[in-house]
């Protein structure tokens, strides 16, 4: 065997992967050019193996958990319905709007009823914010994403609602999140939950909503958030550091993947969930309803 | 018994997606070392390797029954590199110069100085050698896994591993500083 020839076997003898009966190691036996070579080389490729890498986090981030969670959301609405995602949805409301337009019916149709489940509906939870009385009967949980545009819509319309029922409804918000086609969903709601730990989660909350236009789907939304949480008071420094910390990250995934809902905004009231419209008379009609029960 | 990345993967595309969890927790070290030894950015690495776990869920309908998930997946990781570093200062040029104006020619190196130097020699190899390297030594790929996921023969595989550590060595004693420990062309007794 030539020297040239050997060159090829090499790489596969330093990194021991040589066949045992390789005609190159009895060239390197008899060649002393190829021995200095291997012996330069595989005190480099041994010294490889003690180049240093950092202990990387076992934790899947907020992102890599949205995804799964729509994933999951994307397969669930495959199995139930041929429809594409999100079109199920719209149809649903506006073929409501049509029905209660010829019907004169009220709008709330319990989905419990048409035997679709969604998990965690429950309300009074501790890690919930709520807004309202805490001793109110009754409870609107709202799941919601910072940069859906009917969630804006809805805003208004909730707030007259609680005023409305002062004392007898509260409302909880829970997150989530359609990162797919809402990339600034998540930054917005660790923005409210920063704003949360200096106590001020719902006017950020309500600030979201309200310029939701100027931020939604801009390259660096932190740049509006940060005025934003100046404009209420907020400690700047440490609204920043909270929007980016692990906490506030895990408290919304933790909401996002214990949930099933199918579009945003969605409102349950005593664990079911209701149907409404962004008027003040479709939420009268619900929460009426369960009033009565009490 | 524990299930094959294969057959998790199936599944995941089938719909189960707590299996990707297993997938996850068993190669996102791997993953994570490839971006890093690679780019010596750590926040980087990290987010990078989250970004191929969503890719894989992402394009999870093109994982066949033929389909490797190393060699798949590795090719999302090289692909997403490509698109993160495509526009930025080519990081090995930068090396070389800080490199250039810290080396230290007369000072022999202790070991673990020595390998932090080594690194970036590594670092400061073009691209394509620096990631035949780190697929070679580091990832525990066969020379045909290597040559199917680089469109590559296998011969050219074994030929370009030797190339490249040979100029990692001698970036190495560029960097370094050090005497050639080795000259080929004065044969020396191993």
């Amino acid at each position: 065997m030539r020297c040239e020839e050997a060159d090829n076997h090499i790489a596969e003898y330093v990194a021991g992967r040589l066949a045992a009966d390789s005609p190159f190691r009895n060239h390197l036996a008899e060649c002393a050019r190829c021995r200095t070579e291997v012996r330069g080389l595989t005190e480099i490729w041994t010294d490889l193996d003690e180049v240093h890498v950092p202990k990387v986090s076992a934790v899947m981030q907020p992102r890599l958990l949205a995804t799964i969670a729509e994933t999951k959301l994307e397969i669930s609405n495959s199995r139930r319905t041929p429809m594409p995602y999100l079109i199920k949805p719209i149809l649903t409301v506006l073929l409501s709007t049509a029905a209660a337009w010829f019907l004169g019916h009220s709008l709330v149709q319990p989905l419990h009823e048409a035997g679709i489940t969604v998990e965690r509906p429950a309300a009074n939870n501790p890690d919930d914010h709520y807004r309202g009385d805490a001793n109110a009967p009754l409870t609107l949980v709202e799941y919601g994403d910072y940069e859906c545009p009917p969630c804006a819509t809805y805003n208004p319309v909730v707030n007259e609602v609680l005023k409305r029922y002062a004392g007898q409804v509260k409302l909880e918000y829970r997150h989530f999140a359609m990162t797919r086609i809402h990339p600034n969903a998540l930054l917005a709601a660790a923005a409210a939950e920063a704003a949360g730990k200096q106590g001020h989660y719902w006017e950020m909350h309500d600030l979201l909503l309200s310029g939701q236009q100027r931020w939604a789907k801009q390259d660096n939304p932190e740049q509006f958030f940060v005025p934003m949480a100046a404009s209420i008071g907020l400690d700047s420094n440490k609204f920043l550091e909270d929007l980016r910390g692990p906490e506030v990250q895990a408290r919304i995934v933790k909401q996002m993947a214990e949930t099933n809902i199918q579009a945003v905004p969605a409102f349950f009231i005593n664990g079911h969930q209701i149907q409404v419209l962004p008027n003040i008379e479709s939420f009268v009609a619900a929460i009426d309803v369960e009033l009565k029960k009490k | 018994m524990e299930l094959t990345d294969k057959t998790l993967m199936l599944a995941v595309k089938a719909g189960d997606l707590d299996q990707f969890g297993v997938l996850f927790q068993r190669h996102h070290n791997a993953i994570f070392a490839f971006f890093y030894r690679m780019t010596a950015d750590a926040s980087t690495s990290e987010d990078l390797t989250q970004e191929v776990f969503i890719r894989m869920l992402k394009y999870r309908n093109t994982f066949g029954e033929d389909s490797d998930l190393r060699g798949w997946m590795y090719q999302i990781a090289r692909n997403l590199r490509a698109d993160h570093f495509r526009h930025r200062v080519p990081q090995a040029a930068l090396l070389q110069e800080i490199q250039a104006d810290h080396a230290s020619p007369s000072q022999r190196l202790e070991q673990k100085e020595r390998v932090a130097v080594l690194h970036q020699a590594l670092l400061a190899l073009p691209e394509d050698r620096r990631e035949l390297l780190i697929l070679a030594r580091y990832e525990e790929m066969k020379y045909e896994q290597i040559a199917a996921l680089l469109s590559i023969e296998v011969g050219a595989v074994k030929v370009r591993v030797h190339r490249a550590l040979r100029e990692l060595r001698e970036m190495f004693f560029k960097m370094s500083g050090e005497e050639t420990a080795c000259d080929v062309k004065k044969p020396t007794t191993i």
